[in-house]
Order: structure tokens, then sequence, then C-alpha cells
């Protein structure tokens, strides 16, 4: 395979860099330092086996200019051209192979052309530089090694490095002892892990069994502490009853005996106690009431008695009020009148001394208000000030200017004569040879060298392309003909069409199937609606109906309920209200009753004539006993009269007292009655409004809480089914609903299918006519169409290709005959005789290296003159700038002189001293204008402070004014302050005694009011005591309470008595009494506890073992029950088999690889010991022609592996290490020669590249190198670089057809 | 006297995991479920079987567990199942072997006790039906894993009953892959005057002696490994009136049924072609399993072009996996757990093995080491020795052996054939 071409798009300091052209055979490149010799030779590399990764420690030869690297090279392999294309990128770098037929290919394409040469060997062997030549260990890897060796075998070198490299790979990645990651490596881990689990849980049956017994002993102790526990909790009730039972027992005893003692009371009102309670304490509130409001009334008036105050001021209470407001101003006006003094006096001060600073006759007021501040006029002082420092800075600056100039025009000078000088010193050069017309032909002469060389190559290869192309037309097998597939224009849109034909037809095929899959959907989400619709009307069928049709009518329901239970809710308070009022008629009528009953004094109801006849009659007998002498019984009579008559009148007054508290009574029960009876008007009015209702709901009466309740139960059920069934129907709704949208989407989809068919259908008719429009078979398929118009591109191709070699052969026999007319004209004119063709070359190389001397002379002379012109040049303007320098510093020392004229006239204008200097000035301005400013500020206090002194003087007359009027003394300004306080005060003090005597009037009143309200509910409420007092018999209030305590007592202790009975009966049953009253005959209650608290330690104590136990229990069984529902172990079994599985199987697989690499090592070795000489051989050949027989041969010790002996001429045998570094050179050349000759046998040759590898040779063996090289283009294409031309020149003289091409850094 | 059945069962292996996987079926549920469960599903079979044919009573010749398992889960298993019998008023008669001896700590469940588990020592238990004693069973239990040669020599018939069975864990005759636990000969089993001889050991079914009596081994329950293929059960057997056996029926109540197939990968061109043979393979497995899932082992042999395509490392990881996913979706399942190849090159060795070139050489000195006899191939196991010699992993890889070193011999020969001729070539 032979490179023709090398393009270098962007590498190292290449940059679209081209050698076209490369002939077959050796030819040698040179060019001086950086003109990319080595930049070459790594780029072939690097297109052929990839960029290097960008951590490796190479020169990675970015390019210069940026962007990316970037390349292709061109080979011919036989007739076939075949471009290899690679761009900087991960892993090497995507490379392009693109054959002559136009297919492309990527790495395994250039694998296959690049056949058995790896990276290794062509770096090692076939492309090398000077550096790998001196370093024998390339050739050692073993990757190299190995295939040289084993090409020195016959076999292809490439698979045995391979296949070892590969199975070394994959046994590591199955087994060493120190990777950690290695496959088997981690099988042992997995399987040492899911052993280890495994056997965790391989103590499960033990666990189990132990687990079992202690269950089984569990029980047993539980079982005997249960039956302990409870014959113990049998013994601990009875005695508990015992202890439970004594309360009662013992209180029934007690109560017994009080019973006994307490004397009986047959009648007593019901809560009389209460009611005598209410009616005492309302009575104590009336009357402590009454008492309180006649204190209060009486401590109003004396309050009122003692209040007084001052009319006359009061009078004048709005002026005082004036006087008071205005003090504040008063006293401030006075304060700042003493301030404003004091600060006149300090302004004063500082303007004396400000003034005396300025200088004598400053001090006068009126000249300083003269002097003018404007800012006119400040302006004015600030130009001139800077005018006169400006001035004096530029003179300064341009005086320095002056002196630098000075100095650059004698520097200039001194150049000037030195390069006049050194131009005088270069020789003219002589008249003669045209430099650019030898290099156009120079230029001309790779050219001419490589047509000359490669015409005959070229016919050749215009013959192979034409018997090919007529080949492959024949392959092609179409009918058009060659003018029209040469003709055949817009492939492009030939393969668009085809592509948009075939995205056309993929696009509608996938459409209908997307239909038909829609479709299918659609019907079954129909059937499904269908279904769903079905079963939500069912369960809509199957619901039961609610008895009420809906919401409204459950609502009325609802509210019917709702005031049924409102009116019974009000009958039952009406008839609560009613029995309460007839309980109270009860007892009024009851007390009615007492006062005309038995118990009421009789005599009050006799008539008074009874009295009056008794009392006549006493008086009659009393008469008759004193006649007949009976004094005794007269006196007596008497006195019984006279009592009679006493007590008459005390029965006429108590009598008349009971009448009107009777009568009090009967307006209540009245009172009372008629309430009753309008209660029970609306108690039957509701009670009708109940019974209409439960008419009009259809309810039964009578309407109780549990019927209420029921209803409201059932309206609530109703409720609930009502919902259920709104529900089911907007499910039935919405299934239904579900249905017709699912079939409306069926129609939809269907329509979509056919739409999709129709489509479908279009597109194929669309293609076929495009394919009859472009002339092809109507039945191709897509697919085949690409495959013709690929075909016929490629055969179009060809066809270029054919014409441009055409042309281009053409092209090459004109250049030849036109560049060989053009040198004989030059040396015509040059007065030489003319040449052939074959001496063009070296004709243009000497008139090339004439020209180069002339032009090297012309060039230097020229330099000099430009060097001498450009000082003149600089002398010159060095001058000028002097000039210009004095110049300018005679026209600023001018302005500066005008500008302190100006400041002279300024200050004698403002009366300053002579000779003020600017800076002196500033200050002076500064001192001026504090002093005006302190003039403006003592005018402006004075003002203030006359307008303040009038102020006070206008209050003080006010203030007099007012204390004239109320008779007081006046007062001097320092005594206004002390004399409008005490007004305010006294003023204060006669309105607050004013306002308080008129409260206190109100009040009066207001009390005596209240006082008179009490007395009508004090009489009402002593009756009332009364009646209550006579119903229980009792004279008096504590009587009354006497009689119901003995009431209440006997009730509680007859009620105790039968409370405690029931109790023990309830505990104990029958006969509890006579049991009990063994019972605590034997023991104490006392005992009885003690034994409880006993029995009831020993029981908990029981309980706490037992609960233990239970708890106990329950985690063993769950612990059991986990036991045995654990299955992982079946699990963990499984994979711990799969993964040994897994690992044996790796084993063997690690075992076959390492077997295979044991056979292949053994193999090796017994191979090499018996091929490897023939390498050998083949160096020493090389080696002795080289060194011109003084070493005759390379010998390889067996069992030393790599190690060599070089034997020389008298047979002495030397290690390398024992030659001269050239000599050391020469043998590895000639080994890699051998291995060279053995690796081409039989395998595709790649081109040689040598970089500059004969430095180090002497000439004789510099020659004998050349000639070995090109013996050695014979087999395979070299390329050679060198920055030396005598090396150049030695290849020509060895080889004078050689083609020299020249390297020009760019 | 009254008729009577019963079945012969052995071997259940209770929770023994499948063992030789190349692989785990994790991401197929279903199929490592089932695996998994196999041997209860089978002893769940066996269970059902005795319920439904009303059988009266249980035979169970050795290896219910794997002691060195230990399962828990396979005791409360076999302790389910005998529940189950029990209520079913079936009676068991268990003989322990040399996988769960007396002595190993598998027992720790409590068993039903219509459950007669017999001794270290001979002994004899009689089974009544309906009052009437109609069968004597024969047995002992291994006392430990390993027993001497006296043990139940003395198994003789004795006692009224008209039928008589010896129950024992043994091996009789020779049996490969089968340690040869209280060899017995059919003689020794003759003079004992029995009328059958339900054995247990020999994991492959087989009848010894068809009457008078009847010897034989149902074998075990649930084919474990791949040599374990085809139908795997138990005995059904039934006697009449006449105390007369009819000859017994073999039921096979495996869950899982290990298969191990061939195909040739002659006349195929591509990995889609072997693909669709497989698949065709894997049909053929579901529908002769009678329907239950399948385990199958797949070699494939011959000469054909895809042999260079299979040694190319992942085909064969890529193609089982293809396989795998297929035999998974299948119902019943057919779960391929290897594809071994063994495939050869089509390139004529012996012509090559006489070449002057570097493959000639390698074929020659694999010859070599062929006929070099054991101790000429001990440079081979000594290279060996880093991994198969490596403290860890040794433990859980098998010895090598001399014709484990032939054929990995064969192997490397066809590796070194495919890698170093070239393709055109071969």
């Amino acid at each position: 395979m032979r490179l023709v071409e090398i393009h270098v798009d962007g590498f190292g300091a290449l940059r679209d860099r081209s050698i076209t052209d490369l002939p077959p055979g050796l030819c040698v490149f040179h060019g001086a330092n950086e003109a990319g010799k080595s930049t070459l030779l790594a780029f072939v590399r690097r297109i052929l086996f990839g960029f290097p990764d960008r951590r490796s420690n190479v020169n990675h030869y970015d390019c210069v200019h940026g962007g990316k690297k970037k390349g292709r090279l061109v080979f011919l392999r036989g007739d076939e051209r075949v471009v290899v294309e690679r761009v900087e990128g991960a892993r090497g770098g995507p490379v392009k192979v693109v054959f002559a037929d136009g297919t492309q290919g990527g790495e395994v394409e250039l694998s296959r052309l690049l056949g058995s040469t790896t990276r290794d060997v062509y770096q090692s062997v076939l492309a090398f530089s000077l550096d790998e030549l001196q370093t024998f260990e390339t050739l050692a890897s073993n990757q190299v090694a190995d295939a040289l060796s084993v090409a020195a075998m016959g076999e292809n070198p490439q698979r045995l490095g391979q296949v070892r490299a590969e199975w070394e790979n994959e046994l590591r990645e199955l087994f060493t002892p120190r990777a950690h990651k290695a496959a088997v490596t981690e099988g042992l881990r997995r399987i040492e892990d899911l052993r280890d689990r495994v056997r965790e849980m391989e103590r499960d049956p033990e666990a189990y069994a132990r687990l079992c017994e202690e269950i089984a002993s569990l029980e047993d102790e539980l079982r005997s502490l249960e039956s302990e526990r409870r014959e113990k909790g049998g013994l601990l009730v009875e005695v508990r009853n015992l202890i439970h039972a004594w309360p009662d027992w013992h209180a029934r005893a007690l109560a017994a005996a009080e019973l006994a003692e307490l004397p009986r009371v047959p009648s007593f009102p019901p809560d009389g106690i209460g009611r005598l309670e209410t009616l005492a304490g309302e009575r104590r509130t009336l009357e402590r009431t009454g008492a309180q409001l006649g204190e209060r009334l009486h401590e109003v008036r004396r309050e009122l008695a003692a209040v007084e105050w001052d009319g006359a001021l009061l009078a004048e209470a709005r002026a005082v009020r004036g006087l008071e407001r205005g003090l504040s101003g008063f006293e401030e006006a006075q304060g700042q009148v003493r301030s404003l003094e004091r600060e006149l006096q300090d302004l004063e001060r500082r303007l004396e001394s400000l003034a005396r600073e300025i200088g004598p006759g400053w001090a006068d007021p009126e000249r300083l208000r003269r002097f003018d501040l404007s800012s006119r006029s400040r302006e004015a002082f600030r130009e001139l000030q800077e005018a006169v420092r400006e001035g004096r800075h530029r003179v300064e600056a341009l005086q320095r200017e002056r002196e630098a100039a000075e100095r650059a025009r004698a520097e200039a000078v001194e150049i000037e004569r030195q390069r006049a000088e050194a131009y005088q010193e270069i020789p003219e050069p002589p008249p003669g040879l045209d430099e650019r017309e030898i290099q156009a032909h120079h230029s001309k002469q790779q050219h001419f060298a490589a047509a000359l060389r490669d015409l005959p190559l070229r016919r050749e290869e215009l013959r192979r392309e034409r018997d090919d192309l007529a080949r492959f037309l024949q392959e092609v097998d179409l009918d058009w003909p060659e003018e029209r597939i040469e003709g055949l224009t817009g492939t492009v849109t030939l393969r668009e069409g085809v592509r948009r034909a075939q995205d056309r037809l993929a696009r509608a095929d996938e459409a209908v199937t997307r239909a038909e899959l829609a479709e299918r959907q659609a019907r079954e989400r129909l059937e499904e609606a269908r279904v769903k619709a079905l079963q939500a009307e069912g369960r809509l069928g199957e619901a039961p109906a609610p008895p009420v049709r809906d919401e409204d009518e459950l609502r009325q329901r609802r509210d019917l309920v709702r005031r049924l239970r409102a009116r019974h809710g009000a009958v039952l308070r009406l008839e609560a209200e009613v029995r309460a009022g007839e309980q109270r008629l009860a007892d009024l009528e009851e007390s009615l009753s007492v006062r005309g009953g038995p118990d009421s004094d009789a005599g009050t109801r006799l008539p008074g004539w009874v009295w009056g006849a008794a009392g006549v009659g006493l008086v009659a007998v009393a008469g008759w006993a004193l006649q007949s002498g009976n004094a005794a019984l007269a006196a007596a009579l008497a006195v019984l009269a006279a009592g009679g008559a006493v007590g008459y009148g005390l029965v006429r007054r108590r009598t008349a007292q009971v009448a009107a508290a009777e009568q009090a009574l009967r307006r209540r029960r009245d009172q009372v009655r008629a309430e009753r009876e309008a209660l029970q008007d609306r108690l039957g009015a509701a009670r009708k409004e109940l019974a209409d209702l439960c008419e009009a709901g259809g309810i039964p009466v009578p309407v109780t809480d549990e019927v209420l309740e029921t209803l409201e139960a059932e309206l609530d059920a109703w409720a609930g089914q009502l919902r259920e069934r709104r529900m089911l129907l907007r499910a039935a709704d919405e299934a239904r609903a579900e249905q017709a949208e699912a079939g409306r989407r069926l129609e939809a989809a269907e329509q979509t299918r056919a739409e999709a068919g129709r489509a479908l259908e279009a597109a194929r008719r669309e293609w076929a006519d495009w394919l009859g429009r472009n002339g092809f078979d109507p039945s191709l398929s897509p697919d085949m169409a690409v495959d013709v118009l690929r075909r016929l591109e490629a055969a179009r191709e060809r066809m270029r290709s054919i014409r441009s070699l055409e042309d281009r052969i053409e092209r090459m026999e004109e250049t030849l005959r036109a560049d060989v007319a053009g040198l004989n004209a030059l040396l015509a004119r040059l007065g030489r005789p003319p040449v052939e063709p074959e001496w063009f070359v070296e004709t243009v190389g000497n008139l090339l290296a004439e020209a180069d001397r002339v032009k090297e002379l012309v060039r230097q002379k020229q330099a000099a003159r430009e060097r001498a012109e450009e000082a003149r040049r600089n002398r010159e303007r060095a001058e000028e700038a002097l000039g210009q320098a004095d110049e300018r510093l005679r026209d600023a020392r001018q302005a500066l002189e005008r500008a302190e004229a100006a400041w002279a006239a300024w200050v004698r204008e403002q009366g300053l001293p002579e000779g003020l200097s600017v800076d002196a000035a500033v200050d002076v301005l500064r001192r001026v204008e504090a002093c005006q400013e302190i003039l403006d500020r003592i005018e402006e206090g004075r003002a203030g402070l006359e307008q303040r002194k009038s102020r006070a003087a206008e209050f003080l007359r006010r203030a007099n004014e007012v204390l004239a009027g109320l008779g007081r003394p006046p007062c001097d300004p320092g005594q206004v302050p002390g004399a409008v306080a005490a007004l305010a005060q006294d003023l204060e003090h006669a309105q607050r005694a004013f306002q308080k005597a008129e409260g206190l009037k109100a009040r009066i009143a207001d009390l005596e009011g209240e006082l008179r309200s009490l007395e009508g509910p004090l009489r009402a409420n002593r009756s009332e005591i009364e009646g209550l007092l006579r119903k229980a018999g009792a004279r008096d209030e504590d009587e009354f309470r006497r009689k119901a305590e003995v009431f209440r007592r006997r009730a509680e202790l007859e009620r105790e008595v039968r409370i405690r009975e029931a109790s023990l009966a309830n505990l104990l049953g029958d006969g509890a009494l006579e049991m009990l009253e063994r019972a605590y005959r034997e023991r104490s209650a006392e005992d009885y506890r003690q034994q409880e608290a006993a029995l009831a330690q020993e029981l908990e104590t029981l309980g706490d073992r037992i609960s233990e136990l239970h708890q106990r229990l329950g985690a063993k069984r769950r612990e059991l029950d986990q036991l045995e529902k654990k299955e992982e172990i079946s699990a963990l079994r499984l994979r711990l088999a799969a993964e040994t599985g897994a690992l044996q199987d790796r084993a063997r697989q690690w075992a076959r690889l390492r077997l295979a690499l044991f056979v292949l090592e053994k193999a090796r070795e017994k191979y090499e010991e018996s091929h490897r000489p023939e390498v050998l051989r083949e160096a020493e050949t090389t080696f002795a022609r080289l060194t011109s027989g003084r070493y005759v041969g390379i010998r390889s010790p067996l069992g030393e592996k790599g190690a060599l002996r070089v034997v020389a001429a008298d047979r002495s045998e030397l290690t390398p290490g024992q030659l001269s570094r050239g000599t050391a050179e020469q043998l590895y050349l000639s080994i890699r020669f051998g291995f060279v000759r053995r690796f081409l046998r039989g395998t595709e040759p790649l081109p040689l590249v040598f970089d500059d590898i004969l430095v180090n040779f002497d000439p004789d063996r510099a020659r004998a190198a050349c000639e070995a090289i090109r013996d050695l283009a014979d087999e395979a294409q070299i390329l050679f670089f060198t920055c030396h031309p005598e090396t150049v020149d030695r290849f020509r003289i060895v080889c004078p057809q050689l083609e020299v091409r020249e390297l020009v850094a760019s | 006297m009254r008729a009577f059945s019963f079945v012969h069962a052995a071997d259940l292996h209770l929770d023994a995991a499948f063992q030789g996987f190349a692989g785990l079926p994790d991401s197929h549920g279903h199929v490592f479920e089932t695996l998994r469960r196999a041997t209860f599903e089978a002893f769940g079979n066996l269970i059902r079987l005795c319920l439904d044919e009303r059988v009266d009573f249980l035979l169970v010749a050795g290896d219910v567990y794997n002691a060195a398992d230990r399962s828990l889960r396979a005791q409360l298993a076999f302790r389910d199942g005998m529940r189950h019998l029990a209520e079913a008023g079936i009676r068991a008669y268990v003989a322990h072997g040399n996988h769960d001896p007396l002595d190993s700590r598998v027992h720790s469940v409590r068993l039903p006790d219509t459950v007669h588990v017999f001794g270290k020592t001979e002994s004899s238990a009689v089974f009544e039906k309906e009052g009437e004693p109609v069968a004597r069973i024969h047995g002992a239990s291994f006392p430990t894993r390993t027993v001497g040669k006296r043990f139940a020599r003395k198994i003789q018939r004795e006692g009224p009953e008209p039928f008589q069975i010896g129950l024992l864990h043994c091996t009789v005759g020779p049996h490969a892959g089968h340690e040869q636990y209280v060899p017995r000969t059919l003689d020794e089993l003759r003079r004992a005057g029995l009328d059958y001889w339900a054995l247990g050991h020999v994991h492959t079914r087989s009848e010894l002696s068809e009457r008078d009596p009847f010897v034989g081994y149902p074998g075990n329950l649930q084919g474990l490994h791949a040599n374990e293929t085809g139908p795997r059960g138990c005995f059904l057997v039934r006697v009449d009136e006449a105390g007369r056996m009819a000859p017994p029926e073999f039921v096979a109540v495996d869950a899982v049924r290990w298969s191990r197939r061939t195909l040739s990968i002659e006349g195929l061109p591509d990995i889609p072609a072997l693909e669709q043979a497989l698949g065709a393979l894997l049909d053929e497995e579901a529908r002769g399993s009678d329907g239950r899932p399948v385990v199958v082992r797949i070699e494939l042999s011959g000469r054909g072009p895809l042999h260079g395509e299979l040694l190319r490392s992942g085909t064969a990881a890529a193609l089982l996996e293809s396989t795998q996913r297929a035999g998974a979706d299948l119902d019943p399942f057919v779960w391929p757990e290897r594809v071994e190849v063994r495939t050869r090159p089509e390139v004529d060795l012996d012509r090559r093995r006489s070449g002057d070139d570097f493959v000639g050489e390698c074929l020659r000195l694999i010859q070599e080491y062929r006929g070099a006899g054991a101790g000429g191939r001990e440079p081979l196991r000594a290279c060996l020795d880093e991994l198969f010699g490596h403290p860890r992993a040794s433990r859980f890889l098998p010895d090598l052996t001399d014709d484990d070193l032939l054929e990995l011999l064969d192997e490397v020969e066809t590796l070194c054939v495919d890698r170093l001729v070239p393709a055109e070539e071969g």
C-alpha cells in the first residue's frame, strides 16, 4: 500500500499543508530545522493509529494556530485509491476510511487496511526517528517482540499478540490473587457472605427446640400460679365482704339507737326551714337597707352644710385664666432679653479681634463693609492667582524638556556617523542572475521530477480505471447508457425524493398501525363503558327506594319533627309550671285555712255583743256578790271583767292585724289561681297544637321523647338512603355518558383508521409515480431505490475520476515541455548551453545556489543603506525638536511676566499692602469675609432685644389691672408669676366647692325617695313569716327551728337504717344480719382488715408473676411464630448454590485460559528456538554491509531472551554496550531491517518513514546505509526526512533518480 | 384380611437447594420462587396423593431432610404434612438415612403421634386396619451419618401379619454417584422373607426385584440438579384381601422437572437462527413436561459457522440471557440454567497439527500433553494451582481430576485453533 498524498489540516505548527504525488520507492524530504519533518512523521503515525490520550506523557502536537488536529492520508492499494481521515477526539479520534467506490468505513476498515501492523510495530520498526533508533528498548516491548518474532515465524503477528493480550486481560478479569475486583474474588466474597448468613440461620432449629422447651415450662408454671390465685381470690372476696359490710352494720346500729331516743314530730311544713330562712333573710335585707339609707341621708345633709365658696373670684374667672395662659410667654421674653444682651457683647469682641489681625485701620465697620467680596471679585482674584502659579510651573517644565532634546541630538549625530561607515564597508554585488526567474524554475522542480516519474504510472492507472469501470457497469446491470450515468445530476434531489418517500411511507404505515391500535382500544373502552353502565343501572335497580321522594320532602318531615320536639318541650314546660302553680295554690289555701281553723283565736271571731253581755253579766254578778257581802267574789269578778275588757281590746287589735294579713294572702291566692288558669289555657292550646302536628304528620300519639328519637333516627336513615340513591343515579348517568363518549371515540378512531389507510395508498401511488418519472422500475422499494442510486453515483464518480485522470496526464505532459523550454531560455540569456529534461533539476539547483549567494549580498547592502538613512532621519528629527523646545521656553517666560504685573495692579486696587503674595492674599480675604458676617449678626441681635422688652411690659400691665379688680395689691415684674399662680389656685378651689354643693342636694332627694319605697315590702314579709310559724305550731322562730331539726333528724335516721339494711342484704344476701352478728362476734373489723391486706399482697405478687409469665410466654410464642414463618434460608441457600455454580464456571473458564496461555508460551519458546535465526540472518547481512565487513554475524544466545552478541570479522564477540554509538545504531538499524523484511513477507506493506537516522554514521557507512535503504525501497515505499544536505547528496549518488523534496517552514 | 394401600417415598431432601446453576433468575421472580419452593411443592404433592388415594399409610425411606442444611422450615413442613395425614387417619412410618441420622440436630420439631420413627436398631411396627393387623413394617434409622456393617442386618419376617415390609435407607448393588451406605445384596434381602423392601438412598427410580419380594427405589421426590432429569416421585402400592400386591405404580410428584438437551449448530447460519432453534427447543420442553416448569441444561454441539461467534467473549452469556428471557415467559416456564458451548471449529485438526507453523506447534504440544499420562500433565496442574489451590477459593471448587484436565485440554485446543487460525482459513 503506497502513500500518495498527505494533507495536514492542522497539526503542531503545520496548517493546511499538502504533500501530493508521493512517488513509490524512496523519497527524501530535505528541510531545515522546524520545517516540520518530525511533525510529519508524528502526523502519519497518528492518522493511522490515533491521537494519544491527553494524559499520556508525549508531545501532543497541539495546533499552534488553534483548532482541532485533523488531516488525511491518501493511499493507493493496488489501483484503488483509499483515503484515511482522522480528527482529534476520544479514543484516538474518529477515523473515516473512504474507498474508491465511495463507500466509507471506520476503525474496522482501517484495521483491515493496516493488516498485521500494530501501533507499536509501526512506531518501532516501520516509522521511527533517530531517538527511537538509539533506544533498542522500543524493540523489546512484548507486543513488538511478539509481532516481530512471530512475523519471522510466518504467522500473523498481530493475531498472536492480540490473542495473548486478550487472554491475559480475560484472565485478570477472572482472577489474580491480589485483584480485589476480579470476578472470582468478588464471587468468593458473595459466597462467603451468603454462607455466613446461612450459617446464622442454621441455628434456627436449636433455637426452635429451646423455645418449645421454654414455652412448655412457662405454661406449667403459669397453670400452677393461676390455680393458687383463684383459691386466694375466693378467700379475699369473703373477707372483703365482711370488711365492706362493717360500715353499714355499724352505721345501722348507731342510727337505730339514736332514733329510739328522739321525740316524735307529727307534721312539719315541707321545706319549712328553707322558706323561713328565705323570708327572714328578705326581712333582714329590707331592714338593713332602710337603716343604711337613713344613715347616708344624714351624712349628706351634714356635708352640704359644710361647703363654702368665693363668688367674686368666680365672676373674674376668665381674666384669671387669661393671665395664667400668658404667664409662660412673659417669662420666656424676660429670659431671651438677658441672653441676647450677652450674645451681642461676645460678637463685638470677636469683630474687634479679627479687624486687628487684618491690619491697622481695619476696625472701622464702614471700611470693612466697603471691601468687595462679590463672586466677580473672587473670580478675578482666583484667575490672577492661577495665572501666576501656572506660568511658573510651565517655565520649569520647558527648561527640563530643552535639556533632554539637547542630549538626543548629540546621540543621533553619533549614530549617523557609525552607520555611514558600516555601509561603506560592504562591497557592491556583481550584476547578473535574475533570482526570481530561477526561483520560479526551482518551484517547478519538484513537480517536474514527480511528474516525470509519475507519468507512466498515471497512464497505467488510467488503463486500470477504465477496465474497472467496465466491469462495474456490468455488475450494476442497469439499462442506463454511460452518457446518462455520467450526466446524472441531482442525486441529492433524488436521494431526498427517496428519503421523503421512505419517510412518507413509513409515517403512513405507522399511522395505519396507530389508528388500528387506537380503534381497538376505543372498542375495548366502549365495551368497558357499556359493562360499567349496565353494572351502575343494576346497582340502581337493586338499591331500596327511600320512603321519601326527595330532599324537600325529607326537609319538610324534618321540620315537622323539629316542630313536634319544640311543641313537646313547651307542653312539658307548661305542665311543670301548672304543677308548680297548683302546689303554690295549695300552700296558700292551707295558710288561709290555718287562719280560719281551730287553731285560730276563737275569741276574735265572737261578735262584740257577746263580749258586752258577758261583761254586763259579770258586773251584775259582781254587784250581786258585793250586795251579798261576798266582796272577794265581787273583787274577783271585777278583776275578771277588767281583764276581759283589756283582753277584748287586745284581741280586737290582733284581729285587725290578722284580717289584713289574711286579705293579702287571699289576694295572692287569687292571683296564683288566675295564673294557673292562664297556664292551663296555654297548656291546652299547646297540647292541641301538638295533636294537630301529629295528625298532620301521621305520627301516633302520645308523643314522647322515645317516639321523637325514633322519628329522628328514621329521618337519618332516609337521608342516607336518599344520598346513596343520588350517588347511584349520578354513577349511572356518568357511566351512560362515558359509554356515549366511548362510542363517539370509536367512530372517530374508525374514521381515522380509514383516513390512514387512504393516506398509505396515496403514498404508495405517489412513490410509484415518482419512480416512473425518474426512469426507475416502479416496483422498486425505497430501500432498493437507495441501493440503485448509490450504485449509479459510484459509477458516475468512477467516470469522473477517469476524466480527471486523463486531464491530469495531459496537463503533466504539457507542464514538462513548458518547464524545459523556460529553463533553456534562461540559460541562453546567461550565455550557457541548453539542457535535457533529465538535467533540469540539477541545473535549477546550481542556478539557485548561485542566485542565493548574490541575493544575500544584495540584501546585506540594501539593509546597511536603509539603516544609514534611518540614522540620518533620526538626527534631523532631534535637531528640529531642540529648536521647538527653545521657542516654547521663551513664550512661557513672557506669559509669566504678564501675570505677575496684573497681580500687583489688583493688590493696589483693593488697598492691600504692596508686595502681598498670591498665597498671603487668600488669608486676608478670608478674615474680611468673617468680619462682615459678624457685623450682620450684631445688627440682627439688637432688633430682637427691643421686641422682647415691649412684650413683657404689656403683660405686667394686664396683671395689675386684674389684681386691683379683686382688691388685691399690685405687683412688680419679679412678683408677677407668684401673684398669677395664687389667683389661679383660688379660682380652682371656688369652682370645685360650688359643684360639690349642687351634687349633694340631688343626692338627698334620691335617698328620701328610696326610703319611702321600702316600707310596703317589709310589711308583706312579716305577715308571711307569721303564717309559716303557725303552720309548724311554733311560737317563735327558734322553736320553729328546733322542731324542724328534730323532724329532719328522725327522717334521716330512718332512711339511714333502711339504706344500710338494704346494702347489707345486697352485699351478703338474705340472713346477712345474722351472719354479720356471728362474724363480728368472733373477730373485729380490724382483724379482717389485716387479713385482707395480707391476702391482697399475696394476690398482687401472684398477679405480677402471672403477668410476667404471660409476657414472656407471648414473646416466646411470637419468636416461635417468626421462626416458623422464616423462609429466607431457602432463598439464601438457592443463591449460595447459584453463586457456587457461577464461581465454578468462572474457575473453569480461568483454567481454560490459563492452560491456553501456558500452551501458547511453551509453543512460542519452542518455535522461537527453531525459527528466530532467520531474522538474525537477515539482520547480519545488512550489518556486515553497513560496517563494510567489519562485523560478520549477530547471535542471540539460547536462554538469554532478548540478548545479542555481535561477531566481528576476527570472530570475536561483543555485546551492543561495547560498540561505539554509531556502530550500535547500525546494529539496531540492521536488526530493524531484518525484522522489516520478515514482517513485510506476506503482509500488505505500509510506507516506512525514517527521520534523520544517519546522523551518527561516518560517510562510508552512511553511504552504505543509503544503499541499504534504497534496496529496501524496492520492497516498500520509504519516506526519508533529513535536515542535512550531505545526506541528500549521498542519496543522490547512490540513487540518481531519487526524488528529493524541499520542506519549507510555514 | 382387609385390603390396604400405601405410598412408598424416599429422599425427600426438603429445602435442599438446586445445584449447579450458573446464575439466578432474579429478574424473573416467579421462576426464582418456584425453584426455591420446589422440594416443598413436591412434598405437598406427595401428601395430596396420600389424601386423594385414601391410602392407609406412608413409608418414608430416609433423607427427609438434609441435616447439613439444618433447615427448620423443612422440619416444620414435614410436621405439617404429617399433621394433614394424621387428620385424615393416615399413619406414617419413617426411617432416617445418612442425610438426617438420629443424632443430627434436625429433630427439634415434634411430630404427631401417628408417625412412627424407627430407632437406631431393627424394630417393627404393626399396622392394624379396623382392628385387624394387616401389615408389619420392619425398619431402622441411621443413628449417625455412617453406620457399621451390622446395621439393620437382623430384619427378618416375624409375627402373623400377612404382609411384611422392610423400610431401609441403603445401597443394593452398585450405584454410580451414590456413596455405598449399608451395602446389601439382593439375595440378602430376599432371605429376610419379607413381601416388600421399601428402600431409599438412590435418587434414580429403580425396581431391583418385581416380586417375592418387591425391592425398589422410588428415587427422590424432586430432581435437584442437571443429572437428575425426568419425572421424580413415589410408588403407590395396593394389597388386596388375599394379601396379593398389585405391581407398584410410580406416580410423579415433582414440582419442577430437570432436562438436558443437545442442539447442534450445524447448518445454523447466524445467532438469530440459533435463537430460533433454541426457542423451538424450549417450546418442546414445555409441551413435554406434564404441565410442570422445566429447568433445562442445553449443550451446543457440532461444527458450524457459529462456532467462532459463540466463543467470542460475551456471546454465550448474551445467548443464555435471551434464551432465559424467552423461557421465563412460557407457561409453564422453561428455565435454561446454562447453555454449554461444546462446538468444534471447522478446521481439519490433523492437517493443522502436521503444519510447520505456530498453530501446528501449539496443537502438537497439546497432543503431547494428552498422551503424557497423569504424571506428564503435572505442569498443567501446577499452573492451575494458583486458583484451585487458593486457600479461599479451593473450598468452593471441586478437585481437578485427570479427566477434567483432559477435557480442559480439548477446550484449549478449540480455543487456540479458533483464535490463531485466520477466519478465512478456518
